[in-house]
């Protein structure tokens, strides 16, 4: 530029924009300092049956209008179970010991959670219930087991998972 | 950067406005990532980590939260006063079932089971007189994944029983850059 510079600038440096900057520099360095990547929680629903579905023995029994009876344990008619055993031997206390797979053909023995899910998508070409499953699963096993079983469980593509109570031991 | 023009004397600056606005977009991004405690949620439990959970992309308005871990003095040690410090340690010893909800404090089984009670019947009445049908309450179950199995079933069993049916249960979701296996 090559004009001359007019006595009247521009610019009028009535705004104290340092001090203001010096702020904003101090709110960024705030929050950075605080910034903490955490995981994500996530969520995911538990499948529980609605009010009119119970496991009628014959035709003549269903009932259309039946309540929930809170007494009954509310279980989807499912027709595989991954049934999940823990070993209190203070090696691997609540950790999985054994994996079986229930369907109706009898009981199927897996050795890892890998070969879990192998088997459950076989199983959920032929299971006429494609979406629902239950784990039975001991009472001293560590939630983070169950979680894991739950995961292969989705990832074969079994969508509704319902819990088996425990078995006292 | 530009040296002013020959033989005028001026001192050309690096133009500041767009350095500037990078910082304020940097402000505003750290500014939208603060994660205000909820408070109903219980910081010191660890989730399992899931792939089957999705992140929640809009929140219930009707929760109730249900903090479940293995009892830990330490965890206690620095936020409840004396009094109620030595109430829960005479009842709790180290490695059991607590039952944490925010506002109250740490509870067995059968506090739960009464607390549970007492809330349904109000959202029932509160429901009724709304003329909706059933509570739609939703519980959010946060279990510590050292937790046995038995202890969440039993926690779900007794939501079941009580009459809510929404049940929900979380987990840290397992892709995320800065998670693990």
């Amino acid at each position: 530029m090559t004009t001359k510079r007019k006595p009247d600038a521009d610019i009028e440096p009535n705004l104290p924009v340092t001090p203001m900057l010096d702020m904003a520099f101090q709110l960024l360095a705030f929050f950075v300092m605080t910034y903490h990547p955490s995981d994500l929680e996530g969520q995911m629903d538990l499948s529980l049956p609605s009010e009119n579905i119970t496991q009628a023995k014959k035709q003549e029994d269903v009932q259309t209008n039946a309540a929930p009876d809170p007494n009954k344990p509310l279980e989807l008619p499912a027709n595989v179970t991954v049934i999940v055993r823990t070993q209190m031997d203070g090696v691997n206390d609540g950790r999985i010991s054994a994996l079986t797979l229930q369907d109706d053909a009898g009981p199927h023995a897996v050795d890892t959670l890998d070969k879990l899910v192998a088997e459950l998508k076989d199983r959920s070409k032929t299971v006429e219930n494609k979406e629902n499953i239950k784990i039975q699963a001991d009472g001293k096993l560590k939630w983070e087991e169950v979680v894991k079983v739950m995961d292969v469980c989705q990832q074969a593509g079994f969508k509704n998972i319902s819990f088996v109570p425990p078995e006292q031991r | 950067m530009s040296h002013g023009g020959g033989g005028e004397g001026h001192v050309a600056e690096p133009n500041l406005t767009p350095l500037l606005d990078v910082v304020l977009q940097l402000l505003m991004f750290f500014m939208m990532c603060v994660n205000f405690v909820n408070e109903q949620v219980n910081e010191s439990i660890a989730l399992p980590k899931s792939q089957a959970v999705k992140p929640m992309d809009k929140a219930d308005t009707d929760v109730l939260y249900i903090n479940m871990k293995p009892f830990a003095k330490k965890d206690f040690q620095d936020r409840l006063p004396a009094d109620v410090m030595s109430r829960v340690e005479a009842r709790f010893s180290e490695g059991d079932e607590c039952i944490l909800i925010s506002g109250k404090e740490p509870m067995k089984r059968m506090d739960l089971k009464v607390w549970l009670k007492q809330q349904y019947d109000d959202a029932k009445q509160l429901a009724e007189s709304r003329g909706a049908k059933d509570v739609s309450t939703a519980i959010v179950i946060r279990a510590h994944k050292d937790s046995d199995y038995g202890q969440v079933f039993d926690i779900l069993d007794m939501c079941k029983k009580t009459g809510y049916t929404r049940l929900k249960l979380r987990a840290l979701t397992k892709n995320t850059p800065g998670g693990g296996t």
